[in-house]
């Protein structure tokens, strides 16, 4: 009898937590607004996108420790996308079924075809959080489809502009490329780059592709050693960039190379490669700079766990400042339709926005990436021992995606 | 060109002997090879930071760590399988490394390093005849295949201990009868080959970088001994260098997505020419 007893009383609390749980997360629920987050938490591209989630994690976490939007918190519902296009429209699915207001997605360009697909079939608004591709890109963005950046096409002229301010030797620049074989990176620098760069007066030697799964970019090192490369571009996933940049420096090469620092993971391997001849633009500010926003992430990393070199938080921060500017614009009550309306016409230009980014995010109806971006170039200073600028606030001009 | 062929072709050939070796003394394919081969890199990375050891020490260290590691997947893992079919053994070194890699991404996070910057390991680049320029650790990498291979093969040939596997790899039940320790002798290929593998991942990421991604590149060094010949030690050498020849070459003056996919297309065409390898001995095949 009393094992019986004990037996039902368990299972009376456990039923009691159970109930409670449930009645916290559908008050919690109730009371906030609903926000997917969805992603390459895992797979092959998760040392970049992961730590661009995470980012949007601890900011958010920061928020709602402060008191949220105006008394209201937000709750991240998260899915791990794995780079597989069929789990990201199945995540979407779940998302939407979860009733989120929006869903925040951290993945490469190979699955952007079928998110897009997935989001417009949904009507589902998204804050993409990677460079910008379409839908997002001008002249003609989806409504609901936002980036708080600037699109690979302008990325990739600023890359060719600012190797030729680099280049300082004589003569015609002996310019290569290191890419890797996915659509967004591959296309970049073989058909913009490149064309743009002869173009200029550049004498393109090479395209080196790297396959996605390789980690070795010394037989292309040794390539462009060989055919007297002095300066390359590389703008791909973080790890071939630093790849690349790794195995020219092994071999005492003394051209530019060019990538960009922003992508998480690029950054804190720039650090670790101390080589003063590798240059990154960026579109943030480091943290060594100590300003409020820089010490808010820092605090913030630490505090919400954040599991990646703290550098690799600024672009996830940035989105989730933005995120949050957005949904306070919606108010409250917040639908998607609502949203929606004030994300087509935000403008995100505080004070901490300058410090980390340079530049406002202004979204229109028909610029729902930046009209403009301020970038800076980073380098490894040998005598401060540290990264420093090789050049301070650059502005860029969006261009249309063609 | 010449130098990239040397130091891919030598860290294949640190991998496919892992491969040969335990499959020529227990029949099983290890396809966890590649697994342990990548998590040596991070393992030998948190432990040289983790207690601040000169970087070097990391490559006994890693000898040391695979050795033991070798003892306990046999120990644990394959010994229990003697009885049952090599398709479950198989089966069982799959889940491994899926569970390897798994824990790796969990426990490391999946992040791209660069252990040789970070230790400060100087990796200065040294002419060695004109035409062929080799960093310190690609050296390092060349010199230790060689090693490995001299020191195999002299093992096998001339050890008590060689003897004894050559033996039981031949009839392992006539083995047994005339006294040999079947499960020491399947203990020690497992040894040896998670030794190398683990040796040979510290030493690669020293070079290159540190990523997951390195269970790919040793999953090219079973390609390797399948052409070769899984059971055939000579074999590993020319096969790891044509392999990594014709991997090369494909991906300078061809396509790179081919590259990729270059050591396996060499593999079927191998095999449908010799199923038991260009050096492999016929009657050894076996169907899994």
């Amino acid at each position: 009898m009393s094992s019986m007893l004990g037996k039902f009383t368990l299972s009376a609390g456990a039923a009691a937590l159970a109930w409670s749980a449930i009645v916290g997360s559908t008050a919690l629920a109730a009371d906030s607004y609903v926000v997917g987050l969805s992603g390459d938490f895992s797979g092959p591209a998760a040392g970049t996108y992961k730590p661009l989630a995470e980012g949007v994690r601890i900011y958010v976490e920061h928020l709602n420790a402060a008191g949220g939007i105006k008394g209201k918190k937000i709750q991240l519902i998260s899915r791990d996308s794995r780079s597989d296009p069929n789990q990201v429209t199945a995540d979407l699915n779940y998302l939407d079924s979860q009733k989120i207001l929006i869903n925040v997605f951290a993945s490469p360009s190979g699955t952007l075809g079928a998110y897009a697909q997935a989001s417009a079939k949904l009507d589902m608004p998204t804050l993409y959080t990677n460079a910008c591709y379409p839908p997002s890109a001008p002249p003609k963005p989806a409504r609901n489809f936002f980036c708080p950046g600037i699109n690979t096409l302008t990325d990739s002229y600023t890359s060719v502009d600012l190797i030729f301010r680099l280049y300082k030797g004589a003569g015609p620049m002996k310019l290569a490329f290191v890419t890797t074989d996915i659509p967004g990176a591959r296309g970049a620098a073989e058909k913009i780059m490149k064309p743009y760069a002869e173009q200029k007066g550049a004498q393109v030697i090479d395209v080196a592709v790297m396959p996605v799964a390789s980690s070795d970019a010394t037989p292309i090192a040794r390539s462009f050693v060989e055919r007297g490369v002095d300066a390359v571009i590389s703008y791909t996933i973080s790890s071939h960039m630093l790849a690349g940049a790794d195995a020219l420096a092994k071999l005492n090469w003394k051209g530019v190379y060019l990538m960009t620092s922003s992508l998480p993971g690029a950054a804190a391997q720039m650090e670790q490669l101390k080589t003063p001849n590798i240059y990154g633009w960026d579109q943030f500010s480091l943290l060594s700079e100590n300003k409020p926003v820089h010490r808010k992430i820092v605090d913030a990393a630490q505090k919400h766990g954040f599991d990646f070199p703290v550098i690799d938080a600024r672009w996830g921060w940035r989105n989730g400042m933005v995120l949050a500017a957005a949904l306070e614009a919606c108010g409250w009550p917040c639908d998607r339709e609502k949203l929606v309306t004030a994300m087509n016409k935000l403008k995100v230009d505080g004070t901490d926005m300058i410090d980390l980014q340079g530049s406002p995010v202004i979204w229109t109806e028909t610029v729902h990436t930046s009209p403009e971006k301020a970038i800076r170039v980073y380098h490894w200073d040998d005598q401060k021992k540290a990264m420093s600028m090789a050049m301070d606030w650059y502005t860029v001009q969006e261009r249309e995606w063609r | 060109m010449i130098a990239a062929i040397l130091s891919l072709s030598a860290i294949y050939v640190m991998l496919a002997v892992g491969f040969v070796i335990v499959y020529r003394t227990s029949h099983v394919l290890n396809f966890a090879h590649g697994d342990v081969f990548m998590v040596s890199g991070y393992l030998g990375f948190a432990l040289i930071t983790t207690i601040s050891l000169p970087p070097y020490w990391a490559l006994p260290v890693s000898l040391a760590g695979g050795a033991i590691s070798g003892l306990l997947i046999y120990a644990v893992l394959m010994a229990p399988m003697a009885g049952h079919s090599i398709f479950a053994a198989v089966l069982v070194t799959i889940a491994l490394g899926m569970a390897i890699r798994g824990l790796a991404l969990v426990g490391f996070k999946g992040q791209v390093t660069y252990p040789g910057r970070i230790l400060s390991i100087e990796d200065a680049p040294y002419t060695i005849v004109p035409g062929v320029t080799l960093t310190t650790i690609e050296i390092l990498i060349v010199l230790s295949a060689i090693v490995v291979m001299v020191a195999l093969t002299l093992f096998f040939r001339y050890s008590p201990w060689g003897i004894r596997m050559r033996a039981a790899s031949q009839d392992p039940r006539l083995a047994a009868y005339r006294g040999i320790n079947i499960h020491a002798v399947f203990a020690g290929a497992w040894v040896i080959a998670s030794a190398v593998a683990m040796y040979a991942g510290t030493l690669y990421s020293f070079s290159k970088q540190l990523s997951p991604s390195l269970s790919d590149v040793a999953l090219r060094g079973l390609a390797v001994a399948l052409v070769g010949g899984m059971d055939s030690m000579k074999g590993v050498v020319p096969a790891a260098i044509a392999v990594a020849a014709i991997e090369l070459l494909v991906q300078r003056y061809g396509s790179p997505q081919m590259a990729e996919a270059i050591p396996f297309l060499i593999v079927l065409l191998v095999l449908l020419i010799r199923p038991w390898g260009l050096f492999g001995t016929k009657e050894m095949i076996d169907r899994i």
